[in-house]
């Protein structure tokens, strides 16, 4: 039966996702204390600390810098680039390990709904990087001393982005979100993440990675309210070279990040699954 | 009962409501898009959760037989960012959802645009207005 494992992966990821969000925040209580008390403060000016400042909410453009966009699917998909910058012609370079996983993936489609679609986003999963991005949800970037904080509204992930010069921790992972380490160089934060597992995809179209991602970030602003994100992704194992794509931001100074919990209406959305599914 | 069926019609593709990302969490290949259909009934319950907000209502046919329905929207996270809230619609509201059908025949569709019989329209449900900035 699948109703009862969902719900099963539903509820244990309840709990866990809720515990480590907030035992998140519990470790930067003065800082988000700042953060609610002056909801409409966005930054823009260096801290002491760091060469610029992205504290703020971020909403995700819809429109797209790379052209993914489309009036059905707004800003859902990246657009991969040779590494150089050039278009990718054909399908993505995937191994053959890569080529497997896809087969073996089922996006939804035509005839493909949420509830026979094996996308670990319809389970409630974490949705990894790069692919939380493309969710149409604030993210809120809080810069602490030593780290820099990414808080997900959607699926209420938290992301740590470490800056005091350590190297990624020994073994790190298999984990969701990955271990990311952080330099400036010039006012463009450089972020290295490794230890991801290999369950989540790379978008809507079941486009997979690998333990072996390795993920390159470059996180600027462009103008006062826009925040750029450069990706290079190198993942041997998934893919015969480096991709690298972008997702731009815009700052929102009025909002505050919600709560967001996948599961909330699980056994209700899944009965209405049941009902409008394709495939009998 | 208070309710009745005032209006069921389906226009072709081009006259829909301009089709907003309403299944953002899941695509929308469940909804028969190049249909859309207006259907007035009365409100049993907002369920105003995440992922998405469900609305469910119940509409007589013209042989005042009644049939539940459901219409699901945004998450609530989207909806309140336009000014829904779980209060906007109430239990015993006469509305009429505008939105597009499933494709397998299921009383169910998409709620693209949601208004009272009075004529009170409620917030657009779409993305905000600067998104694509």
């Amino acid at each position: 039966m699948r109703s009862p494992i969902i719900f099963q992966f539903c509820t244990s990821f309840l709990l866990c996702r809720s515990f480590l969000f907030f035992a998140g925040l519990l470790l930067v209580p003065s800082v988000l204390h700042t953060q609610a008390s002056q909801p409409g403060k966005a930054g823009g000016q260096p801290t002491s600390q760091t060469p610029a400042d992205f504290t703020g909410v971020w909403y995700p453009s819809t429109g797209s810098t790379l052209g993914a966009a489309t009036p059905d699917n707004p800003g859902q998909q990246f657009v991969w680039l040779h590494p150089e910058g050039k278009p990718l012609k054909g399908p993505l370079p995937l191994t053959a390990w890569g080529l497997e996983r896809l087969n073996a993936n089922r996006p939804i489609g035509p005839n493909t709904t949420a509830i026979d679609s094996n996308d670990p986003d319809f389970q409630c999963f974490p949705s990894g990087l790069p692919r939380i991005y493309l969710f149409l949800y604030p993210l809120e970037i809080i810069h602490t001393p030593g780290r820099v904080l990414m808080l997900f509204e959607y699926g209420h992930v938290i992301r740590q982005i470490f800056t005091d010069g350590r190297g990624h921790m020994q073994d790190a992972g298999p984990t969701w979100m990955g271990d990311s380490i952080g330099h400036w160089e010039g006012d463009t934060l450089v972020t290295d993440t490794t230890g991801f597992n290999d369950k989540t995809w790379l978008g809507y179209g079941g486009q997979p990675h690998s333990d072996a991602l390795h993920l390159i970030e470059r996180i600027h602003r462009i103008d006062h309210d826009s925040l750029m994100i450069d990706i290079t992704l190198d993942d041997p194992k998934a893919y015969s070279m480096p991709l690298h794509t972008q997702k731009k931001y815009i700052l929102k100074p009025d909002w505050n990040i919600m709560e967001f919990v996948c599961e909330d209406n699980s056994l209700n959305f899944l009965e209405y699954e049941k009902k409008v599914r394709i495939q009998q | 009962m208070k309710f009745k069926l005032r209006a069921c019609f389906v226009v072709a593709a081009g006259l829909c409501v301009g089709s907003l990302p309403v299944c953002a969490h899941h695509g929308t290949a469940e909804y028969d898009n190049t249909k859309t259909i207006s259907l007035q009934g009365t409100v049993t319950a907002l369920q105003y959760l995440n992922p998405h907000a469900l609305i469910l209502f119940t509409v007589k046919d013209d042989k005042g037989q009644a049939a539940n329905w459901t219409a699901e929207l945004q998450s609530p996270n989207l909806l309140s960012r336009r000014g829904w809230s779980r209060s906007t619609l109430k239990p015993e509201d006469q509305i009429i959802v505008t939105g597009h059908p499933v494709k397998n025949g299921a009383k169910a569709m998409s709620g693209q645009k949601v208004v009272f019989i009075d004529g009170r329209e409620t917030p657009y449900m779409g993305l905000p207005a600067d998104s694509s900035k």
